[in-house]
């Protein structure tokens, strides 16, 4: 489906600017964080793993990005957000480090070059290709992906600040998180605005692509061999996440993508007529 | 209020069998009939917890209701009888 006719999502640049312009606002302590004084003994070894992991996965933000212009290149106004988002994910990594020099500890070498030597272009646009169904750009499907990814982050970035005793960290990261959360909403508005311009076919595969997503679903940085072979891939996110982050991951991103469907979970009348019952209008039933 | 010659049936009981034939659809089973309130989602009826995305869909549709974004899904939809009590609770409003 990659030569299909190109489908724009916004006309004018409101969106894009109205988000440009919040952004520069997120981060006006930035200088300051370079200096941070942690106290390493508020974080365990493993949450180190988890600010190497993400600091080297906002690093991986070139990987990332031209995955991004891979998809929507055509679409002005989404490479204009490509761009932004790059931006903003790199400040991240920013923060992320401070934090990681403020409590005296570091990336190696071995992992940055792991990180920008990685193979995210073939494998990333393997994976896409592979789970997309016919009829569905892959601008359309990127949005969906993002939408789960940024998602992914928030829950990511609040789960290791719930469970962080460090105060410091533990606002920076929701500071991330809040980031992530705008990030997300971005997504939504473009995939609302990408859907207003689509076939009502292609509309009807985006909860199905959405499930196929969700319940396969990996960071990005899954493409890149060396976050596993560090033991820094998704299980080591996911395993801070608590039944009540997945519980409101399920339902944030299943609210979000219902209103796509089109094929409804049929209204149950009552229980089988072979049960001999009549309903009644107050939601009583009585057996015959 | 009883009609004649019947048996009323709480419309907690009503809930928990339109629930059961929902489920039964989902998971392509010919009968609902191994289903009981204490039924578990994930441990009886091998929902994974991101397969719980099918189970917030079966409810909200099926029953024309909207699940709160802030409840804990895997404390309050553990079991069929939580489920049919958290839909009573959505209906009622």
């Amino acid at each position: 489906m990659e030569n299909r006719a190109f489908t724009p999502t916004f006309e004018d640049n409101t969106v894009v600017d109205d988000f440009f312009i919040k952004g520069r606002d997120m981060w006006p302590d930035l200088k300051e964080l370079t200096s941070l004084k942690l106290d390493r003994t508020k974080v365990t070894d493993k949450m180190v793993d988890f600010f190497r992991s993400t600091a080297l996965n906002e690093h991986g933000i070139v990987h990332y990005t031209q995955g991004y212009y891979r998809s929507y290149g055509q679409d002005y106004k989404l490479a204009a957000w490509a761009a932004i988002w790059g931006g903003e994910e790199y400040l991240h990594s920013i923060v992320l480090r401070c934090i990681l020099k403020g409590l005296g500890e570091s990336i190696s070498d071995e992992q940055l070059s792991g990180l920008e030597q990685g193979r995210y272009e073939e494998n990333s646009d393997a994976y896409l290709t592979r789970i997309r169904p016919d009829g569905m750009s892959r601008n359309m499907q990127q949005l969906i992906y993002a939408v789960v990814q940024e998602f992914a982050a928030v829950i990511a970035y609040g789960s290791v600040a719930d469970a962080c005793e460090e105060p410091t960290v533990e606002k920076l990261l929701h500071r991330i998180a809040k980031d992530e959360m705008r990030h997300c909403r971005i997504n939504q508005l473009f995939l609302e605005a990408l859907v207003k311009n689509s076939k009502q076919e292609e509309v009807e595969l985006i909860w199905d692509q959405f499930n196929i997503i969700f319940k396969d679903f990996k960071m990005p940085q899954e493409h890149i061999a060396m976050f596993n072979e560090q033991n820094l891939g998704t299980e080591l996110y996911v395993s801070y996440w608590k039944p009540k982050d997945r519980s409101r991951m399920i339902l944030f991103l299943t609210h979000y993508f219902s209103k796509f469907r089109t094929k409804k979970v049929a209204l149950q009348s009552t229980a089988p007529a072979s049960a001999g019952v009549d309903i009644e209008q107050n939601g009583q039933i009585t057996a015959q | 209020m009883l009609a004649s010659k019947s048996v009323l049936i709480s419309g907690n009981e009503d809930t928990l069998l339109r629930l059961k034939e929902i489920l039964k659809d989902i998971l392509l089973l010919e009968t609902s009939d191994s289903m009981t309130a204490n039924t578990r989602f994930i441990e009886d009826l091998n929902f994974d917890s991101l397969q719980m995305v099918d189970v917030v869909i079966a409810m909200e549709e099926g029953f024309n209701v909207k699940l709160p974004s802030d409840i804990n899904i895997f404390e309050e939809i553990q079991t069929l009888g939580t489920a049919t009590s958290l839909l009573d609770k959505l209906m009622s409003k």
